[in-house]
């Protein structure tokens, strides 16, 4: 599954930019909370398509997931950071079905979350921390 | 969406993830192979620099993706934020053009 968070990427990051074009005003106008949410949800319902990844399978999913839900619910990005945060905490201990710790045997995987949901949580916390 | 506050979010989010390397290292050693922090942080670096040199949005399209990443050496976790933040620049991009809708 080497690269897997690649194609993730790729493909979320694209729907997500359709997403937006699909509500495109007819004069311009700030793209809102509101807005970002609903593309982000159409995103993730894109990605699903493409990947068997969901929250539960100790990937970056774990992260993402959360994020945009709590983000759908508040249009509270703080609030959706942290629900990233928590996420990606939870994975620790997670037996993984899919990702990097599946193929990397060894001990200790109980006691770490997953990386890249951990380092997906750490860059939505910092841009939420941005925005504020 | 401010653009000047878009790269601030950005350099916050990219600050995060370049203090977050060894813990990202440490965890990876004991679940990956290795190389996810180093390869992250440096993935944030090189982005940073584009950003400082080139401007956030002035950025152009025709930045190869593949010479940053042969530049940088990235493995495989590391090209996929690449590839994030080079889609989201261009996505910002696009929506920051004078025809889009969004300002």
């Amino acid at each position: 599954m080497d690269g897997t968070s690649g194609a993730i990427y790729a493909i979320f990051l694209n729907a997500l930019a359709h997403g937006l074009r699909l509500q495109s005003p007819s004069s311009p106008s700030p793209a809102t909370v509101g807005v970002w949410s609903k593309a982000l949800q159409s995103s993730l319902d894109t990605l699903s398509k493409y990947t068997p990844a969901r929250p539960g399978d100790r990937t970056l999913i774990d992260a993402l997931y959360p994020f945009v839900g709590t983000l759908s619910k508040t249009g509270d990005v703080k609030s959706a950071a942290l629900a990233a945060e928590a996420g990606a905490k939870g994975t620790r201990g997670m037996r993984a079905s899919l990702g990097r710790t599946v193929y990397v045997g060894g001990e200790g995987w109980q006691g770490v979350p997953d990386p890249g949901a951990h380092g997906l949580a750490e860059f939505l916390v910092g841009l939420s921390e941005g925005l504020q | 969406m401010d653009p000047a506050l878009a790269k601030k979010a950005l350099k916050s989010a990219l600050m995060r993830v370049i203090a977050a390397e060894p813990d990202i290292t440490n965890y990876d050693t004991i679940v990956g192979d290795g190389d996810c922090g180093i390869g992250l942080k440096r993935g944030a670096e090189g982005e940073f620099s584009v950003i400082y040199i080139e401007g956030f949005l002035l950025i152009s399209r025709k930045l190869s993706l593949r010479c940053l990443i042969e530049r940088k050496r990235l493995m495989t976790l590391p090209s996929s934020f690449i590839i994030l933040f080079m889609s989201w620049r261009r996505t910002w991009t696009g929506l920051q053009g004078r025809s889009m809708p969004y300002s």
